[in-house]
């Protein structure tokens, strides 16, 4: 098999895995997981959601936790619907195969 | 098809998302040195951070406590880290010692002072209030004389004298408590305070094996609540009577204190903790009430979710490596992954929610076990 061939069976690929809603919603809460990570390393610096005195940072509170639930959400939600997705795909093309 | 792809989902979530979580357990549980480095690192920056900022003494109780509890962490974290990996004592023991020198300042103890009308713990040790709040300090002072030879010899001496304090009224005590406010006894307290007189004693070589012993009696016949495996979160240091529920936020914290002192004792203080154990898909907390008592979050436990104390879910990840509860251990470590969003930076980690409090007490948490008591 050539690299061309190989590319384009790729492409194939990834378009057929793209085309599955489930997988589109994983990568979709794949980037809001990572630019609310990035978030929350610039909000929180050294700072966390309290003070060493126990003192709320409000601000802090408000992305802090905004942050952590899409962490949360994210690290349940990303592999269940990629695997629901994936598993779809395979299921269909295996259904398909055999059917045609 | 849609059953075969939801089955998958699930068995996906529950294998992918507790290894994601858990990348970092069993290198904390098997005491990796560059991990529990990068922590004691930041632990350090902090108070280099500190230093500079010379922030004012807290007056409000809850602040006061706080600030000196992270200086306390610090401190016996990186002593626990130095008993773990001998190698790096000489470099870190002066920052041990740093750490435990401030959480013993007298500004640092204002809100105890305050809440004893004015009375200050260091100028009325012949008195018989109990000042068990300064118990925090004085462990974390005893762990700096363990380690570092060039300790103070002056904040030693007044060290000496607290810790003769301490076993004065805890041998006077009739239920093995002193007080650390006006009519509020705290078990978790009292426990810091063996801690601090057993860490003193593998210091100096005194001899204090008759007050540990009868404060180990006491905990087990006054403050456990025999049910639930509990001790008392409040009481009353005369007659023992309990002024809140038994609860796992000081239950987890007493266990780690307690391996200070008495091995035995801070185990059947963790085994009752691990009763409490709340699991989740290879996630777990603590619950704060046992069965049959309920109340609210509050200082000590911090936000209640769904009966899980964000508190008692992370001192219990001390007993949990210290006595070998291997699994429970994974189980909390991910939940405090996923919680407290660790992150690597310039070489250092940090816990980004906890800030320099929730690092220091993880800092002490995770590398809990090389401090217990022989």
């Amino acid at each position: 098999m050539n690299a061309a061939a190989a590319w384009n069976g790729a492409r194939a690929a990834t378009r057929t895995v793209l085309g599955s809603r489930c997988v589109r919603w994983a990568v979709w809460l794949s980037l809001l997981y990572v630019v609310m990570d990035l978030l929350l390393s610039l909000e929180m610096g050294a700072r966390g959601l309290l003070s060493p005195g126990g003192s709320i940072h409000p601000d802090a509170v408000v992305i802090g936790l905004a942050c952590i639930a899409v962490r949360v959400v994210g690290r349940f939600a990303v592999p269940a619907l990629l695997g629901f997705g994936l598993t779809c795909v395979v299921v269909e093309r295996l259904v398909g195969t055999r059917r045609a | 098809m849609r059953a075969v792809a939801a089955f998958s989902a699930v068995a996906v979530c529950g294998i992918v998302t507790p290894a994601w979580c858990g990348t970092d357990a069993d290198r904390w549980l098997d005491g990796d040195r560059v991990l529990g480095r990068s922590l004691a690192d930041e632990a350090i920056a902090f108070e280099d951070q500190d230093d500079a900022a010379q922030a004012p003494s807290a007056t409000n109780r809850f602040a006061g406590e706080w600030a000196l509890v992270t200086h306390q962490m610090t401190a016996l974290g990186l002593a626990q880290y130095c008993l773990a990996h001998p190698e790096d004592r000489a470099a870190l023991a002066p920052q041990v010692t740093r750490a435990a020198l401030k959480s013993f300042r007298k500004e640092m103890r204002r809100f105890g002072t305050d809440a004893w009308g004015g009375e200050d713990a260091m100028a009325s040790l012949g008195g018989p209030h109990g000042h068990a709040y300064l118990a925090y300090a004085a462990l974390a002072i005893g762990m700096a004389r363990l380690l570092d030879p060039a300790f103070p010899p002056d904040v030693a001496r007044q060290h000496d004298a607290l810790i003769a304090a301490y076993e004065r009224r805890l041998l006077a005590s009739p239920t093995g408590l002193i007080e650390t406010y006006p009519g509020e006894a705290y078990p978790t307290d009292t426990a810091a305070v063996a801690g601090a007189i057993a860490v003193h004693g593998r210091a100096t070589g005194s001899d204090h094996a008759k007050v540990l012993a009868r404060w180990a009696a006491m905990v087990q016949k006054v403050q456990i609540h025999a049910p639930s495996g509990f001790v008392y979160q409040r009481m009353d240091a005369t007659t023992g009577k309990a002024h809140d529920a038994p609860r796992g936020s000081g239950t987890a914290l007493a266990a780690y204190f307690a391996g200070f002192a008495d091995r035995s004792v801070a185990r059947q203080l963790a085994e009752g903790v691990f009763r409490h154990e709340a699991t989740f898909s290879g996630f777990s907390g603590i619950r704060e009430y046992a069965d049959g008592t309920t109340g609210q979050g509050d200082i000590d436990s911090g936000p209640v979710l769904l009966g899980v104390s964000v508190s008692a879910t992370g001192f219990a990840l001390a007993p949990a490596r210290a006595h070998g509860f291997r699994g429970a251990f994974e189980r909390l470590y991910r939940t405090t992954d996923l919680f407290g969003a660790p992150e690597s930076h310039g070489g250092r980690l940090r816990f980004r929610s906890g800030g320099a409090f929730g690092d220091a007490f993880l800092l002490a948490m995770l590398t809990s076990g090389p401090e217990l008591a022989p």
